[in-house]
């Protein structure tokens, strides 16, 4: 072999070795890894929620419709009445008494847990102002409710309906006038 | 540029009822591939998110995620 064919040999030899390590470099690369972590935390509180909802019974007397059934926020409309005439709406409980007259409804309320281990809930009320003399809201018909929260229920199971009766006990000697309240409900978790 | 492939896993099993996920994709503690093909020195957003059923009781869920990239 001469210098030349010697040379030749060990270019290709060196060409040759080089393409191995590219190709050698390259396969070793696939496959590689790289991690990282990420440390997180999340708390888990406890909670109740109150909906309102209209009896199934809704549309009869002493049953009304809300407004904005199933929230937490509703309103219930319970007409025009006087001592004399009664209520003008048919789903309005009426009745006298005493020289009072009552108007009342009924509408049920539900409670609910969540990642709670709350076994049952006491359930309040209260009036967001005081009503005119000789006027009383009342929450099933014996309890008189002030601006002081009342308990109604202690101890009702969530998830079930319990139906409660909102009425309005007005002596005959009040003025003609708009009654309007706001009663707000408060469920705590036993 | 060969792209990668990410996959997350968390470092313990949680509490019954309560999922760890990215991006809708449920993880263990086993990796789980996310993206077949990603392209490196690209910012890639993922969304890690917990599902906690209503009847788990209160707590702190702490959990360690770690993120595998693979070379393709």
């Amino acid at each position: 072999m001469n210098d030349s064919s010697t040379q030749k040999v060990r270019v290709q030899w060196l060409r040759c070795t080089c393409v191995c390590c590219i190709l050698f470099s390259a396969s070793w690369c696939q496959g590689q890894i790289g991690t990282a972590k990420v440390t997180v935390s999340a708390n888990v509180q406890s909670s109740i929620g109150l909906v309102f909802l209209n009896n199934a019974a809704v549309g009869t007397n002493g049953f009304c419709p809300l407004t904005n059934a199933g929230t937490n926020n509703v309103g219930l409309d319970l007409g025009q009445a006087s001592f004399t005439t009664g209520d003008s709406l048919a789903c309005v409980q009426f009745f006298q008494f005493f020289g009072f007259y009552v108007v009342d409804s009924a509408f049920d309320v539900v409670v609910t847990k969540a990642n709670s281990t709350s076994a049952n809930y006491q359930l309040a009320a209260s009036l967001a102002t005081a009503p005119p003399t000789n006027v009383f809201w009342t929450i099933n018909t014996f309890t008189v409710l002030s601006t002081t929260a009342t308990t109604i229920q202690n101890n009702n199971n969530y998830g079930q309906r319990v139906t409660e009766t909102l009425g309005v006990v007005v002596n005959q000697t009040v003025p003609a006038q708009t009654l309007f309240e706001t009663i707000n409900f408060l469920a705590t978790a036993n | 540029m060969p792209p990668e492939v990410p996959s997350p896993a968390i470092s313990t099993a949680p509490p019954a009822n309560v999922t760890w996920l990215v991006n809708n994709v449920a993880l263990s503690t086993a990796f789980t591939p996310l993206d077949a093909a990603d392209n490196y020195s690209q910012a890639i957003t993922k969304t890690l998110q917990v599902q906690v059923k209503n009847n788990v009781p209160a707590q702190v869920l702490a959990e360690t995620v770690t993120f595998l990239a693979t070379a393709n």
